[in-house]
C-alpha cells in the first residue's frame, strides 16, 4: 500500500510531485520565501527589560563596594559584562526572529546558536491571541500567539508592530477558518 | 477540539428548571428529558467515608477482643472513643445528607445536540457538551460501586479537566446503553453527510442488536422507523456485538512486570534495604527506602489496574476493560487517534512484547487519566501488529517491522547519519524515520526500542531545531508535534538537509492528507476509512 520516501507514489494523490516543488523552508538563507522580520523596536524593548532587571542588582553591588567591601566591585562588573553580553544576545535574536507565510503554513524561524524552525498548518490553527505587555505597548509592538491542539507547537511571533500583528491575526484567522480541519 | 468552555453555548436557553419534588429515576421526569441517577448515588458518595466508618468500629472491635484497650465504663479513653465515634457518626451523617440533596440537584439529559448534566443546589452548573466535542465516553467501576452493580459514565471533551462530565452513578446496563448512544451521537455528529440517515442509524443503535428498548429517550430526535440505516451488515455486526480482539493473560502480565526495569530495581534495592536496617547502616534507608516503596506501590499500582486486560472492537471504536479492584473501561475512538507508539524495554525482547500507545486528542495520559492512553499492556508482536493495522488500516506491516526491529540503513527509512555517534554512540544506528502515503514512521531507541506511527492529517506542526554542537556535526532534530500524550514523535539527529527536507516535503503531504480528511468528511463515503477487521 505505501512507497516509501525515495519512491514517488504512482496512483495516490501525492503533494509534492504535482504541485511544483512546494515551498522549501531552510534555516539559512531565505530560499525564495518571503521571510519577514520582526521590528527592531523589539531589541530595544528587551534590552530595556533586561537593564531594568540588572540595574536594582548593580546597585545594591555597588553599594555594598562602597560602604563594606571593595571586592564587591567584582560583581558590578559582572552584571556590566552579562548587561552586554544580554545585549549582544538580544539583538541578535531579534535579528534572526523571522516569519514567513506560505500558502498552507506559517513558518518560523528563531536563534543563532540554537535555531528553532517550527511550520504550523492554518488547517492545525485553534485560535490566533495577540498579547501586548506594558513595555511592548509603548514601544508599539504586540506579539501573535499561534495555537494548535498541542501546547508544544510553539508558534507564537513577538514585537510585530501593532497594526502588523493586527493585520496579520485576521489573515491567520481567516485562513484558519477556511483551511480548518478536524482533528 | 474546542476552544470554547463546553458550558455556555449552545442549547442553554432551551433548558428549563424542573420542578422540584419529581421522583422516579428511570422516566424522563418532564418533557425535556432530563433524568435523575441511580437512588443509590448519595450512599455511594459518601462511602468512602462509610468504609473509613466501618474500619474504624471494627478496630474498635478489635481493640476490646483482645483486651489491648483496657475496658470499662468510665474508662476515660473509653469515653474518649465514644466522642470520637459520635462525631464520626455525624460527619457521615452529613456527608450522606449533602450528597442526598445533591443527587436530587443533579441531573442529565441528552437532548439532539449535546449531553447536558446540571449539579449544585447553591451553586448551579450547567455543563453541557456538544456531540461533536466528545472526545471519549468512558465506563469508571470504582470498587463500592462496582458491589452495587452501579457505574459512572464519563464524557471527555478536548480541552482539560474542565471539560468532562461525570454521569454518576447509573446502574450497569443502563451506564452501557448510555455510552452506547453517547459514542453513537458523537460519531454521527462528526459525520455531517451521514446527518440526514444519522437519525435512522441512531434508531437502530438504541434499539440494538440486543433488544434492549433504549432506556434514554431520544428526545428530539425524529425516530425516523422507516429509515434504512446505511451501514454495512458486516458493521452491524461488528456494532451489535463487540468483537474481543486481545485479551492478556494476566500470567504474561505478571511476567512482563518482573522483566521490568523498575522490578530490576526493587530486586537490587529490597535486599540493600533490608540490610541496611539489620545492620544499621547509615544514611541508606532515608534514600533507598522512599525510593522503594514509591517504585513498589507504582508499579504493583499499574499491574493492578492492567489486570484482566482486554482490548475489544465495537464499530469505530476501540474499547478496553482492565482493572483489579477498580474495574475500568475506556473508549478510543478509531478515527481520533492521532500517533501510536509501540514500545519494548531491552528484557521484553527475548519475549517479543511490546508496550502500545495511542495519543487522542482531549485524553492526556496523566494524572487521572494515567493509562487511557494505552492500548496494550503488554503485547506480542503480531498483536500488536494487529492493532496496529486497526487502528491506521493503511500501515505497511512489512516496514512496520522493519520500524521495530531494524537497525542501520534499511530500504525506505532515512537514518541519522555516522556523525551523530559523537552525540549519540549507541543509538544513532536505530534512529531513522520513514514516509509512507498515510504516516510519517519514527523508529528509534537502543536499549528500549521505540516506533511511532503518526498519520500525516494528524500532525499539527513541525519543528526543526539545531544547537550548537549538531550544527557543527551537520545534524538537526525533526519533533512532529502531536496533541499532548504518551507519544512524542521526535527524529533526532538527522542530517542538517535531511531534516530541512523532511519538514519542506511533510508541509504538503500534511496539506494533501488534511484535505482528502475533509473531502472525506464532506463527501462520499465515511466509513471507508475503518473497514471492518479482518
Amino acid at each position: 500500500m505505501s512507497e516509501t520516501a525515495g519512491v514517488p507514489a504512482a496512483p495516490a494523490p501525492q503533494a509534492p510531485a504535482p504541485q511544483a516543488p512546494g515551498p522549501q523552508v531552510a534555516m539559512d538563507g531565505d530560499s525564495g520565501l518571503p521571510w519577514v522580520h520582526v521590528s527592531p523596536r523589539l531589541a530595544t524593548a528587551r534590552t530595556i527589560a533586561l537593564l531594568l532587571t540588572l540595574l536594582p542588582f548593580a546597585l545594591a553591588s555597588g553599594a555594598v563596594a562602597v560602604f563594606l567591601w571593595r571586592w564587591a566591585w567584582v560583581g558590578v562588573a559582572a552584571l556590566a559584562l552579562l548587561a552586554l553580553w544580554g545585549i549582544w544576545l538580544i539583538r541578535r535574536q531579534v535579528a534572526f526572529l523571522t516569519y514567513a507565510e506560505l500558502p498552507e503554513e506559517i513558518a518560523i524561524r528563531r536563534g543563532r546558536m540554537f535555531r528553532t524552525l517550527v511550520t504550523v498548518p492554518y488547517g492545525r490553527m485553534q485560535y490566533v491571541d495577540m498579547q501586548s505587555g506594558p513595555l511592548a505597548r509603548r514601544f508599539g509592538l504586540a506579539s501573535v500567539e499561534i495555537h494548535t491542539a498541542s501546547p508544544s507547537s510553539g508558534g507564537d511571533i513577538p514585537g510585530l508592530p501593532v497594526a502588523e500583528a493586527e493585520a496579520l491575526r485576521e489573515r491567520l484567522a481567516a485562513r484558519g477558518e477556511s483551511q480548518r480541519a478536524g482533528l | 477540539m474546542s476552544e470554547h468552555h463546553p458550558d455556555g453555548d449552545g442549547l442553554r436557553a432551551a433548558t428549563h428548571t424542573p420542578a422540584p419534588g419529581e421522583t422516579s429515576d428511570r422516566t424522563p421526569d418532564d418533557g425535556a428529558g432530563w433524568q435523575r441517577f441511580h437512588p443509590l448515588t448519595p450512599l455511594l458518595r459518601g462511602g468512602v467515608m462509610l468504609v473509613g466508618a466501618a474500619g474504624y468500629v471494627l478496630s474498635q472491635q478489635f481493640d476490646r477482643i483482645f483486651g489491648t484497650a483496657p475496658g470499662g465504663e468510665d474508662d476515660p479513653i473509653m469515653s474518649h472513643l465514644r466522642i470520637a465515634a459520635a462525631i464520626t457518626a455525624a460527619v457521615i451523617a452529613v456527608t450522606v445528607l449533602g450528597a442526598w440533596l445533591s443527587w436530587r440537584a443533579a441531573r442529565f439529559r441528552v437532548s439532539p445536540h449535546a449531553v447536558e448534566l446540571r449539579t449544585g443546589i447553591l451553586f448551579r452548573q450547567h455543563r453541557h457538551i456538544r456531540y461533536d466535542r466528545i472526545q471519549s465516553v468512558d465506563i469508571v467501576r470504582p470498587l463500592i460501586a462496582r458491589l452495587f452493580g452501579l457505574s459512572e459514565v464519563r464524557v471527555v471533551a478536548a480541552g482539560g479537566a474542565d471539560s468532562r462530565a461525570a454521569l454518576a452513578y447509573l446502574d450497569g446496563t443502563r451506564a452501557h446503553d448510555l455510552r452506547d448512544e453517547l459514542m453513537d451521537r458523537a460519531e454521527a455528529a462528526n459525520a455531517p453527510v451521514a446527518r440526514a440517515d444519522g437519525a435512522g442509524e441512531l434508531t437502530d443503535t438504541s434499539v440494538g442488536a440486543q433488544g434492549v428498548p433504549p432506556l434514554a429517550p431520544a428526545d428530539g430526535t425524529p425516530a425516523a422507523p422507516g429509515a434504512a440505516p446505511t451501514s454495512t451488515s458486516a458493521a452491524a455486526a461488528a456494532r451489535g456485538i463487540p468483537l474481543v480482539l486481545v485479551r492478556i493473560p494476566n500470567a504474561r502480565l505478571v511476567q512482563s512486570a518482573l522483566f521490568h526495569g523498575a522490578a530490576v530495581f526493587l530486586a537490587i534495592a529490597i535486599p540493600l534495604t533490608v540490610a541496611a536496617v539489620l545492620l544499621d547502616w547509615p544514611g541508606v534507608l532515608p534514600v533507598l527506602g522512599p525510593a522503594v516503596l514509591g517504585v513498589g506501590a507504582n508499579h504493583i499500582g499499574s499491574l493492578v489496574k492492567n489486570a484482566n486486560f482486554e482490548l475489544s472492537q465495537a464499530r469505530d471504536t476501540l474499547k478496553v476493560r482492565r482493572g483489579l479492584t477498580d474495574l475500568r473501561s475506556s473508549t478510543v475512538p478509531l478515527g481520533r487517534v492521532q500517533a501510536v507508539q509501540m514500545r519494548q524495554p531491552l528484557l521484553w525482547r527475548a519475549f517479543g512484547w511490546w508496550r502500545m500507545q495511542v495519543n487522542v486528542a482531549g485524553v492526556h495520559g496523566a494524572g487521572d487519566d494515567e493509562g487511557e492512553d494505552l492500548l496494550l499492556p503488554v503485547g506480542e508482536t503480531e498483536e500488536a501488529l494487529a492493532v496496529l493495522a486497526l487502528v491506521f488500516p493503511d500501515t505497511d506491516l512489512d516496514l512496520a517491522r522493519r520500524a521495530i526491529a531494524g537497525e542501520g540503513p534499511q530500504p525506505g527509512f532515512v537514518g541519522a547519519p555516522r556523525s551523530a555517534r559523537w552525540l549519540d554512540p549507541r543509538s544513532w544506528q536505530r534512529r531513522g524515520y520513514a514516509v509512507t502515503d498515510h504516516a510519517v514512521v519514527v523508529r528509534g531507541g537502543w536499549l528500549a526500542r521505540t516506533a511511532q506511527w503518526v498519520p500525516h492529517g494528524r500532525i499539527q506542526s513541525a519543528r526543526l531545531t539545531q544547537g550548537p554542537l549538531e550544527r557543527r556535526l551537520g545534524l538537526a532534530d525533526v519533533t512532529l508535534v502531536s496533541t499532548p500524550g504518551s507519544v512524542v514523535p521526535v527524529i533526532a539527529h538527522l542530517a542538517a538537509g535531511e531534516a530541512e527536507r523532511l519538514v519542506s516535503e511533510q508541509i504538503g503531504r500534511s496539506a494533501a492528507a488534511r484535505r482528502r480528511t475533509g473531502a472525506r468528511r464532506a463527501g462520499t463515503a465515511p466509513d471507508l476509512a475503518h473497514p471492518p477487521i479482518s
